[in-house]
């Protein structure tokens, strides 16, 4: 009867989840007080189809960034480049530009490992 | 048989003629990359644990770190305190776990299991060496005061985060 308590943690084959730069780099945009910076996100998770982006200041607070999908698809094995847009005056400090894998509820076979990988805007 | 090898000549040398150099190039970055490796499984030794021990009829859960460049990353990793889907429960979970190098491609990495810092559910290692390291994720969950667990499927979820430093 037990056995039915017996469950998968994670009941996938080997799954890797990438972000690249480690330290990207704010550049101007074409608008005036707007800096902006590229990442590539590589996905080889294959049961993993959405990646959320955040950022964050070095206390962990939520910053206000502009993007063009918050919550990115990006399908198995493929990589997707995003431009992050910052305030300027948000880019004199230190911040976390970070990618975390979105686990879909009720999938048939539910992946137990939610990984986020974060790279670091120097000041 | 001279117009043959006249022939040859020619033919190797219009080879020759239109050959370029076919360069392949690559970039080493520092990246890190995080992997689930091993499926985990909760065993059920009794109606009232779940348990990823082998020991205990389950199977660990295993995540794989990767960094190209040392001192670059630091690996964050938080083991469950709460199911992410589970039948109704009207009592008490006690959670327990630990996070421990399971195995690197460096023998200085097993240094990590010292080093490391740990609060509450979470366990922090600063990725100091270059290569590959494993971390084993043990979880257990009790029910209760030796309640038994309704029937169904469980499911919770690990955290691991690389933070670049």
């Amino acid at each position: 009867m037990y056995r039915a308590l017996i469950l998968l943690l994670l009941a996938l084959p080997v799954q890797a989840h990438q972000f690249t730069p480690t330290y990207p780099e704010l550049e101007q945009s074409f608008v005036p007080g707007v800096k902006y910076t590229k990442l590539k996100l590589y996905n080889k998770r294959k049961e993993i189809e959405f990646y959320e982006i955040s950022v964050f200041d070095m206390d962990w607070n939520r910053v206000p960034f502009a993007i063009t999908e918050r919550v990115l698809r990006v399908p198995y094995l493929q990589t997707e480049e995003i431009e992050v847009y910052l305030k300027e005056k948000d880019s004199n400090k230190s911040l976390y530009i970070c990618s975390k894998s979105k686990l879909l509820k009720g999938q048939g076979s539910v992946p137990a490992v939610a990984s986020r990988i974060c790279s670091k805007v120097r000041e | 048989m001279r117009k043959s090898i006249i022939g040859s000549i020619l033919l190797c040398g219009s080879v020759f003629a239109f050959a370029e150099d076919v360069p392949i190039e690559g970039t080493v970055e520092s990246k890190c990359v995080v992997t689930s490796d091993t499926s985990g499984v909760y065993g059920n030794p009794n109606p009232y644990t779940l348990d990823t021990a082998p020991g205990q009829g389950g199977v660990h859960p295993i995540v794989r770190y990767d960094v190209i460049v040392a001192d670059y990353y630091k690996a964050i990793i938080e083991y469950p305190e709460a199911f992410s889907s589970s039948p109704s429960l009207d009592d008490t979970l006690t959670w327990d776990g630990v996070v421990m190098v399971n195995e690197h491609t460096d023998a200085a990495m097993s240094d990590y299991d010292s080093e490391k810092v740990t609060y509450n559910n979470v366990t922090e290692v600063t990725l100091d060496h270059a290569g590959s390291t494993w971390f084993r994720v043990e979880n257990d969950v009790e029910y209760g005061v030796e309640k038994s667990f309704p029937a169904g499927t469980y499911t919770s979820i690990v955290t691991a985060e690389c933070i670049a430093l």
